[in-house]
């Protein structure tokens, strides 16, 4: 499916989305990236306060943000809105 | 100041007592740090409330700036004298240092002479005596430069080994001798000294320890310094000054929260990386930046960092061995001997949030009780808000 490897999704870990459960939604995320195929074609990686912490837990990917993500919102966000960005982002 | 004096203590009890008959009590003020080492006649409770009245009395009347002679017949008036052996019921030493200059005073009343060493090297040092209330009083006056070492001790530790080891005890030439090698082989710091000293008095008492026995050691030495910028300035048109002096100071550099990381991630043109590995359920993950020596997430690590600051008592070995944002902070605070807090107050809105407990909504009191505790731990530290 995809072939490029730039892509890199940001999870906010600064104070709010920590405290929103990053913890135990990043090995979802993991999860479903794997399921996906994206192993070793999107770098997941921390970042620190990406601003709309009310909004929390932050995702970023590219210049979008992913809000309100959290454990039971995790699949549902990654199927509606990831996912459609992935597969448009990482289309050859 | 770029010197700092290092001071560490260690104790040891006549084996099967409970509390220790020596009493030591260090504090700082801006200009002067005193030390007092009381020995109580005798162990346990009683030598133990003795030594403690001793050291308290010198301590409060120094503090207060009390001319020396007068602290010393206060206290000599106040001992108790032991009507069979004819000695008081606590011998004593003091030292004061002042902080600008450190130029130093040991005031001794029957303890063993300080042990003073220069670069390793053994000095003496020379004392007057003089009689309070016709009780003999040792003043020995110096100055401590960069390498200085200046222990003090209770005859406990001269006792050491007494008649299996040493026919006399460990004695006073063989102790010196011993720091000597313990500056050799152990590396510089009040703390390796003390720590070796007071094993090898363990050591030659073998499993009965026969009395209770002191080493202070103050060390001098260059100051570790340590800048922590933590908190986005009140007035964002101040972001890029003050990150500016975080840069411009020399010594270790330590950012915590993610805000201000991104501040400083600007200033330099860079990203920030998240180590993810070091990412808790309780502790977010730190971050690299260069020319950072450490770059935390701010409120949630604080918090967490002054419990561990609290729970290992000024002892970084104690510290969890785990490796996240608030071991790693607590690590660095500890492991300075001078802290300079530049603490941003922009409020996040966010803090206001029911998710976050309320001791977690005030960086600034975060701080304050973190100054505290370290302030308990001998620490210089300077805080300045923006
Ligand atoms: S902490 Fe995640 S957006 Fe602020």
């Amino acid at each position: 499916m995809s072939t490029k490897i730039d892509e890199t999704l940001y999870v906010c870990m600064g104070s709010a989305c920590h405290q929103s459960g990053v913890y135990q939604v990043l090995p979802v995320l993991q999860r479903l990236l794997e399921e996906h195929g994206f192993e070793g074609h999107i770098a997941l990686k921390g970042a620190f306060c990406l601003g709309p912490c009310m909004d929390g837990i932050v995702i970023k990917l590219g210049e979008r943000l992913i809000l309100q993500v959290n454990l039971h919102t995790i699949e549902r966000k990654f199927q509606e809105e990831i996912l459609p960005l992935l597969q448009q982002g990482t289309q050859p | 100041m770029d010197s700092f004096l290092d001071i560490y203590s260690a104790s040891l009890n006549k084996t099967g007592e409970e509390l220790c008959g020596d009493k030591v009590k260090v504090i700082k003020t801006p200009h002067k740090i005193i030390a007092v080492l009381s020995d109580g006649l005798g162990s346990g409770v009683k030598a133990n409330i003795l030594a403690t009245l001793t050291t308290e009395i010198i301590v409060t009347m120094l503090r207060a700036d009390v001319p020396l002679d007068e602290v010393m017949r206060t206290v000599i008036g106040t001992l108790p004298i032991c009507k069979v052996r004819k000695v008081a019921y606590a011998t004593f030493t003091a030292i004061e240092v002042n902080q600008h200059t450190n130029a130093f005073k040991v005031v001794n009343f029957d303890n063993p002479p300080p042990i003073y060493l220069k670069s390793g090297r053994r000095v003496s040092l020379e004392s007057a005596e003089t009689r309070v209330m016709d009780r003999l009083i040792r003043i020995s006056e110096g100055q401590l430069t960069h390498g200085d070492f200046l222990g003090i001790i209770s005859d406990g530790v001269l006792h050491a080994g007494l008649g299996t080891v040493w026919n006399f005890g460990w004695g006073w030439e063989n102790v010196a001798k011993h720091l000597e090698g313990a500056f050799r082989r152990c590396g510089h710091g009040a703390k390796p000294l003390v720590q070796e000293v007071i094993h090898k008095t363990r050591a030659l008492y073998a499993d009965a320890i026969g009395d209770d026995a002191t080493l202070i050691g103050l060390y001098a030495r260059r100051s570790q310094r340590l800048m922590i910028l933590t908190g986005p300035p009140l007035d964002s048109a101040d972001d890029m000054i003050q990150v500016k002096r975080l840069f411009d100071f020399e010594g270790r550099r330590v950012v915590c929260g993610g805000t201000t990381g991104n501040i400083v991630a600007e200033y330099l043109g860079e990203r920030i990386d998240t180590d993810l590995v070091t990412l808790r359920p309780d502790v977010p993950p730190i971050g690299k930046l260069k020319g950072i020596d450490l770059l935390t997430e701010g409120i949630i690590t604080l918090s967490k960092t002054l419990d561990h600051l609290r729970g290992c008592r000024g002892e970084d070995q104690l510290l969890p061995s785990d490796r996240n944002g608030a071991t790693l902070l607590a690590r660095e605070l500890l492991r300075a001997d001078s802290i300079f807090f530049l603490v941003g107050q922009k409020i996040n809105e966010f803090y206001q949030s029911p998710l976050l407990p309320g001791n977690l909504s005030l960086r600034k009191k975060l701080i304050e009780e973190i100054a505290q505790v370290l302030i308990e731990y001998h620490k210089d530290i300077q805080i300045e808000y923006c």
